[in-house]
């Protein structure tokens, strides 16, 4: 893996890169010298229990924390050095969806193309699609302000991808959906990855979801990864060769008491 | 139990500090700053007084009339900062919903609140109105006494208007439908500002400062004596203080009994009454606030009137593609994003009212300045240079209740900023380039009136709206970048954002571009101003013209470090 991968699209090189990655929130580190490298075309996981560092990180690949250390490479390019270029080739949606809710669904996807330059046609098509595929024709022209949650969770999802980038953020992506919801969000991960070739990035809580969709996973905890490869490898790492991805869950991110008074002590201090 | 609320709310403001306070600057420039300002009030209230004692035979007379006014305007400020920090403290403070379901006695609670009420809004009188208390006892030459007095009064003087403030709090919820009570508060800010501003124009000020308006000596005494109206609390102030200013026998100590009695009874009765009605009103101020207010409701009614001019899904869709394959502008969006969501949200609406009657006031009361201008006191060149600061005076409280909250005011939707490819020096020119041109039309319309009003000559017209342009753009950089130097993200609240830590820094540093702006040109203005009306011109040379061409640049090198600055600080947070 060399570092002069500008064009690592097409020679099959890992899509995100991570290295050394560091996030510190004063003494604390929250995020502990991360190894990763997820390819194109593949979704790929990430697990962990409340407070691993998921959320700090995904917001590190996205450009919306800065880490303390560590490089982090989307499509080759730099997060650090060239922050716009980077984030030209990346879509984000956050664990929550907060958007400006005085805009209409369509101005606000217009806002979204403007920021990431695209072209007046290219916007009209793209809104279309977008409006289209995530139900929200009826209610282009309303206010988000009396979009629902889940109506909204869409929605950040139609801007997310209106610019067509080439790796998918997802923070926790089943929260506020309905079934349907979560059935077309599934469907829709498979068909970006396996056919537009996107990387999709996203942690869960939701194992089934997990098993279902992902082609890799790693699980972290406590800022490090604890285990990473398919479910299948996860299974014979944790030893629980018959289980679901719940009980390897459970095996892996199991600590002792000690380990737990230990992580709190770090986390606040011994005094 | 009291001690533990209260001490809580402290450790909550010191959590704060800890948390957002990074540089640690912050503390010592806040001081420094505050020091200075303090002191120039200091200075031009201790000059006014100086002037006034300087007019006999009615200079004591004339004293007394301002501080009567001072007194005025306090209890006004006093009043109406009462009636929106009681609502926000006791019914919409997100931590009520926590205290409300724990077991804390009622009384306890209330006085908790009351002392945080008024700790809140009292500080108003700390910083402007003290130094101009104390610089009358300078001026005048009182006793020792005076200050000791002084201190005995405020205290109770602030806190009458905070005991009103909660009686009335628990009228308006209990008694009002809960949807209305917002609506309330904007109607009541309305009615303190009309108060204040006819309490203050049945004095004519500017009538004081010209002894000569006057028929005789006999009318002006007759107008000097009369008290204002011996109901209001500002008056019983005036008959504890004014025998120890001018050592001229013992206070009434009837008013200071009425002073002190009348606080602490309202104090009683109020806590008496929040006992049992109390949370009926919390209660429905509960409903009130998640319900459509009247604004908003005219809004979406709007909303839907101009769906046709909007154009629908379609036409905006249809409209893009019109446009072909150029790129949209990044800035055009950020701006216009900027324009429709400060547009469609009614609860900005008020606050543009308050703009509106600002500056109708101050033009009404411009035509009154020049007549006090023809006066020695004032001179033309006074009064014109007296404008001009007004004008940027008036330019900066805009940028800071309006754009400085800017970058705040984005919250939680500050992600798609951030995670979007744009710098965020961009973001920052977006907001600053959407939001200048109010400031500017503002600037503009009042400096040209003003001026027309006056029949100021074409030069003076046209550097006054120079300078006046210059600062418009400086101020609003100036603005939304130390808006982003001191954001808080979790303060929904666009007025309190605007009277924060970083607002009164921003306010104070604002006022110095101002004055440096003026300073540099004043030459070269004074010159070619008295050439344009055939007078002599000025004896300057080339430096003052180097030195007012550096002073007009001056805002444009702060708006660049102000943008830079932000941008900076934003990234330093991350
Ligand atoms: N701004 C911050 N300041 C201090 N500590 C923080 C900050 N943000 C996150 N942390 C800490 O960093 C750690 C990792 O947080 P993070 O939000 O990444 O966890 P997560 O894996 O997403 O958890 P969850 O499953 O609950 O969403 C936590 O211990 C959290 O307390
Ligand atoms: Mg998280």
């Amino acid at each position: 893996m060399s570092d002069d991968s500008a064009s690592s699209s097409h020679t099959g090189q890992p899509r995100v890169v991570l290295r050394n990655l560091v996030k510190r929130y004063g003494d604390f580190t929250a995020v502990d010298h991360l190894n990763l490298e997820a390819p194109e075309g593949q979704v790929f996981g990430v697990l962990g229990p409340n407070g691993a560092g998921k959320t700090t990180t995904l917001r590190m690949i996205t450009g919306l924390l800065q880490p303390t250390e560590g490089t982090i490479l989307v499509d080759g390019i730099d997060m650090i050095e060239d922050p716009t270029a980077a984030k030209r080739q990346t879509g984000f949606i956050p664990d929550r969806p907060y958007v400006y809710d005085k805009l209409t669904a369509f101005e606000y996807l217009r806002f979204i193309g403007g920021l990431y330059h695209m072209s007046a046609d290219k916007i009209a098509e793209r809104i279309e699609d977008m409006l289209e595929l995530f139900e929200l024709a009826e209610w282009g022209d309303s206010l988000i302000e009396s979009f629902s949650h889940g109506m909204k969770q869409r929605l950040v999802f139609a801007g997310a991808l209106l610019p067509e980038p080439r790796l998918m953020v997802i923070d926790e992506p089943m929260v506020g959906l309905d079934p349907q919801g979560h059935h077309l969000v599934k469907q829709l991960f498979q068909d970006l990855a396996h056919e537009d070739g996107l990387t999709v990035l996203l942690s869960t809580h939701t194992l089934e979801v997990a098993e279902d969709v992902c082609d890799q996973i790693v699980i972290i905890n406590h800022g490090q990864i604890i285990a990473r490869g398919t479910l299948q490898e996860l299974r014979i790492e944790s030893g629980a060769d018959e289980g679901s991805l719940e009980e390897v869950f459970l095996a892996l991110t199991e600590e002792s008491d000690e380990e737990r008074a230990e992580a709190v002590a770090a986390r606040f201090g011994r005094d | 139990m009291l001690s533990r609320l209260i001490g809580t709310k402290l450790r909550e403001m010191r959590g704060h500090l800890r948390s957002e306070e990074e540089s640690t600057l912050r503390a010592p420039l806040f001081f420094v700053l505050s020091a200075i300002f303090w002191a120039m009030l200091y200075r031009g209230s201790l000059w006014i007084v100086n002037q006034a004692v300087g007019i006999q035979p009615v200079g004591d007379l004339l004293v007394q009339k301002l501080l009567a006014i001072t007194f005025l305007v306090f209890l006004a400020l006093l009043t109406f900062s009462n009636i929106v920090t009681v609502f926000t403290t006791f019914y919409l403070s997100d931590d009520l919903q926590f205290l409300m379901s724990k077991p804390i006695p009622d009384d306890e609670l209330f006085t908790s609140r009351f002392l945080e009420s008024l700790s809140e809004s009292s500080w108003i009188v700390v910083v402007f109105g003290l130094p101009i208390f104390i610089a009358a006892g300078v001026g005048v030459g009182a006793p020792w006494g005076y200050y000791g007095m002084l201190g005995t009064t405020l205290i109770p003087f602030v806190a009458l208007p905070t005991a009103i403030a909660t009686l009335l709090a628990l009228a308006i919820t209990n008694l009002l439908e809960a949807t209305r009570t917002r609506d309330i508060l904007m109607f009541f800010g309305l009615i303190a500002f009309t108060g204040l501003f006819i309490a203050i124009r049945a004095y004519r000020p500017e009538r004081l400062l010209n002894p000569e308006s006057f028929e005789s000596i006999g009318q002006m005494l007759d107008l000097l004596s009369a008290p204002t109206s011996a109901y209001l609390p500002s008056e019983w102030c005036m008959q504890i203080l004014m025998p120890v200013l001018f050592n001229s026998g013992p206070p009434d100590y009837w008013d200071l009994g009425l002073l002190y009695s009348t606080p602490l009874a309202l104090y009683f009765i109020s806590a008496w009454c929040h006992r049992s009605l109390y949370e009926r009103g919390y209660s429905k101020a509960q409903e009130g606030r998640h319900g459509p207010s009247l604004l908003t409701n005219l809004r979406n009614w709007i909303f839907e009137r101009t769906e046709s001019l909007r154009g629908g899904l379609d036409e905006g869709v249809a409209s893009l593609r019109e446009k072909g394959d150029d790129a949209i502008s990044d800035l055009q969006q950020l701006v216009r994003k900027d324009q429709l969501v400060f547009l469609r949200d009614a609860s900005q609406w008020s606050q543009l009212l308050v703009v509106l009657a600002i500056m109708l006031i101050y033009l009404v009361n411009y035509k009154y300045f020049e007549i006090a201008s023809h006066q020695k006191l004032f001179g033309e060149v006074g009064l014109y240079y007296f404008n001009l600061a007004a004008c940027g005076f008036v330019v900066v409280a805009l940028a800071g209740r309006f754009l400085f909250p800017a970058v705040s005011l984005e919250g939680k939707n500050f992600w798609m900023i951030l995670q979007a490819p744009i710098s965020l020096e961009k973001f920052l020119t977006g907001k600053w380039l959407g939001a200048m041109t109010p400031v500017v039309v503002v600037g503009q319309f009042l400096i040209w009136t003003s001026n027309m009003l006056v029949q100021q000559n074409w030069f003076h017209c046209l550097m006054g709206s120079v300078i006046t342009l210059v600062i418009s753009i400086g101020i609003a950089a100036m603005a939304v970048g130390l808006g982003a130097v001191y954001p808080q993200f979790h303060n929904p609240n666009a007025a309190k954002i605007a009277s924060s830590f970083g607002a009164v820094i921003y306010m104070i540093l604002g006022m110095f571009v101002v004055l440096f702006v003026l300073a540099a040109t004043f030459h070269v203005t004074m010159h070619y101003g008295n050439l344009a009306s055939g007078e002599d011109g000025w004896n300057i040379g080339l430096v003052h013209h180097v030195v007012a061409l550096a002073g007009l640049l001056t805002p444009f090198g702060v708006a660049a470090v102000s943008i830079r600055l932000g941008a900076h600080a934003l990234r330093k947070r991350m």
